[in-house]
């Protein structure tokens, strides 16, 4: 079995790893100090561990024996013992001991802070007392410095007063002396000064700008007086405006009325195109049915065209035949002339013959006879058919006649039909024009609608340009009454503003100091009880 | 049969040093299980792949020889080497090298 022959190896190489162990136990143990005593036993465990495995190994290959195997168990037997109780229970006790130090450790900490706390409450005391020694001796230093100071206060307010007063009498160029032991009275005097300088600065601006507003007043008056003169011109042209907008809304009335009249009128002209436009529909359809029926006269006159020559075909056919009758005719009579001859020559011969003859006589009279009447018949037949040939020659030209003339009538239907044609076409173009010029009107008179609409609007708009004009006319007049009231009112400013002069003049102030933008402090006493100062 | 002829019995299956052998290993337990909170898991480990070893040890001349003699050196000696070697290692890495005071218990 594969497993049990790699068995000493899987031994050796726990051989190994109790040797790694053993390795890794001794540095442990050298770099440690608490867990020394488990690392120690633990190194003996595994060199004891390493030692069986040993063992074990060699006997896989063969060195064996009662000896190794009372060895190999003892081994076992001591690593299971020391690993379990000298290993693990050192490792407990160690990590019990390793707990109550860092437990000792933390009060210890504990402890010194308490000490260190306790020592700076005992220096912050210390530094108290001496600071409560200081203040008291401060406090003294400070009742002997407020004496002084007292008497040195009431001096200051002497001085302080005077120059009140001299302010609240006008006279804003004196100042107040800073200069003083106490920091309060310091403090008063450049607030005061500081107070003067603005007051000073104040009035100089309050004087300026009335100088202003007097000059403002002054030219506010004049515009205002200017403004009241235009706005009178100005309702005057509304005025006007207004009367012109009547005029203007009366005329555009006139022009709604027209418009609705013109409106009207190519309403009706509208109306009329539509009319003509129908007719000339109608034309263009019996123009279309002239030329059909111009076309059916054209095939009909073909026809008979072609009929006649027909007929012209066939009496000349007739006249032949008849020619043929009339060499007949005169075979026939021939020989009614032969007959009567023979017949004349019976009759001699019967006379020859005397009574033998007389009988042939008669037959030769009767023959002799009738040749003559078949001569006489002849005759009228050869009449006859002179008289057919001559009127079959005139019937010939008579119908030639009438196929020429059937061919110019012909010829002047298709111009007729032509000029048909280009009729219809222009009927058509017509029809189309008469359309388009329907289609015009009425949009024309659609637009003429729409515009009288649009007038009737204006007229509208006038009407209203004409009551906004009466009303910006009665507010122009509004506009002036108030101008001649602002006018008014600009002169009593301009009074107003020369009364705030006169009285800003009253005040007394330094120009040169108060022109400028900063508040500079003016000499001071040489002490600081010395009376006021001048700017 | 007496009590002489039963332990002669058992001495006979098992061997008398294979079973003080079992005996200290079950002994052994006592303080591993006792102490195994306050222990690295890896020591408490090794001792547990020694305790096979042993067991497996005894018993393979009981039941299942094959397998109790490859569990007694594939997983007893083998594991209870390496488990020597990494113990060390690991608590070596935790609370020496880093100079810490955790512990794995």
């Amino acid at each position: 079995m594969v497993g049990e022959q790699i068995i000493p190896f899987v031994d050796a190489a726990a051989t190994l790893g109790f040797v790694v162990g053993a390795g890794i136990g001794i540095r442990n143990y050298q770099d440690t100090e608490l867990e020394r005593t488990f690392w120690a036993s633990f190194v003996l465990v595994s060199v004891t561990g390493a030692l069986w495995m040993g063992l074990v190994t060699v006997e896989w290959f063969g060195i064996s024996g009662e000896l190794m195997d009372t060895l190999s168990t003892s081994l076992q037997a001591i690593v299971l013992g020391v690993f379990s109780v000298g290993s693990i229970g050192t490792m407990a006790v160690v990590a019990d001991l390793k707990e109550s130090q860092a437990e000792t450790e933390r009060r210890r900490a504990e402890a010194e802070q308490a000490r260190t706390e306790a020592e700076r409450s005992k220096e912050e005391a210390e530094t108290a007392r001496e600071e409560a020694e200081t203040a008291r001796e401060e406090a003294e230093t400070s009742r002997k410095e407020a004496e002084t100071l007292n008497d040195h206060i009431e001096t200051k307010a002497t001085a302080f007063s005077a120059v009140m007063d001299r302010a609240a009498e006008g006279d804003f160029t004196k100042r107040m002396d800073p200069e003083s032991q106490n920091a309060a009275m310091t403090e008063i005097a450049e607030s005061f000064n500081g107070m003067m300088d603005e007051i000073e600065e104040t009035v100089a601006q309050i004087r300026s700008f009335a100088d202003r507003v007097a000059d403002s007043s002054r030219e506010v008056t004049t515009g205002a007086e200017e403004s009241q003169r235009a706005s009178e011109q100005v309702s005057d042209s509304i005025q006007t405006i207004s009367a012109d907008a009547e005029a203007q809304s009366e005329q555009l009335r006139d022009i709604a009325t027209e418009m609705q009249s013109l409106s009207g009128t190519v309403e009706e002209v509208a109306s009329s195109a539509d009319e003509v436009a129908t007719m000339s529909r109608q034309a263009a359809e019996t123009g279309r049915n002239g030329q059909d029926a111009a076309a059916e006269a054209v095939d009909e006159m073909t026809a008979i065209e072609t009929k006649s020559q027909e007929t012209i075909d066939e009496i000349e056919s007739l006249a032949a035949e008849i020619d043929e009758i009339g060499e007949i005719v005169d075979v026939i009579n021939d020989i009614a002339e032969e007959t009567n001859m023979l017949a004349l020559n019976a009759s001699i011969e019967a006379v020859r013959a005397g009574e033998a003859g007389d009988g042939f006589g008669v037959v030769a009279d009767e023959i002799k006879q009738l040749a003559g009447e078949v001569a006489d018949a002849t005759n009228d037949v050869e009449t006859l058919i002179t008289e057919i040939q001559t009127s079959t020659e005139t019937a010939v030209a008579d119908i030639r006649e009438m196929g020429d003339r059937v061919a110019s009538g012909t010829e002047t239907i298709d111009v007729a039909l032509d000029s048909l044609d280009e009729i219809a076409s222009k009927v058509e173009e017509s029809n189309r024009s008469i359309q388009e010029i329907s289609a015009a009107t009425d949009d024309q008179a659609t637009s003429t609608e729409s515009v009288a609409g649009m007038i009737d609007d204006v007229a509208e708009k006038a009407d209203q340009v004409n009551t906004e004009s009466e009303n910006v006319s009665a507010a122009a007049e509004e506009q002036t009454s108030s101008l001649t009231q602002v006018a008014q009112n600009t002169r009593s400013l301009s009074d107003q503003a020369d009364e705030l002069q006169r009285r800003l003049s009253q005040f007394s102030i330094d120009e040169a100091a108060a022109g400028a933008a900063g508040v500079e402090q003016g000499p001071t006493a040489a002490d600081g009880s010395g009376p006021a100062v001048d700017r | 049969m007496t009590e002489e002829q039963t332990l002669s019995t058992v001495f006979e299956t098992f061997g008398a040093q294979t079973i003080v052998v079992l005996i200290i290993a079950l002994i052994g337990l006592v303080p591993v299980v006792l102490y195994r909170q306050k222990t690295p898991r890896w020591f408490v480990l090794a001792y547990g792949f020694l305790f096979v070893a042993a067991f497996a040890t005894n018993f393979e001349n009981v039941l299942l020889p094959t397998a109790l003699n490859l569990t007694e050196h594939f997983v007893g000696n083998l594991g209870a080497g390496v488990a020597f070697a990494v113990a060390a290692y690991t608590y070596r890495r935790k609370n020496i090298d880093t100079d810490g005071t955790e512990g794995e218990a």
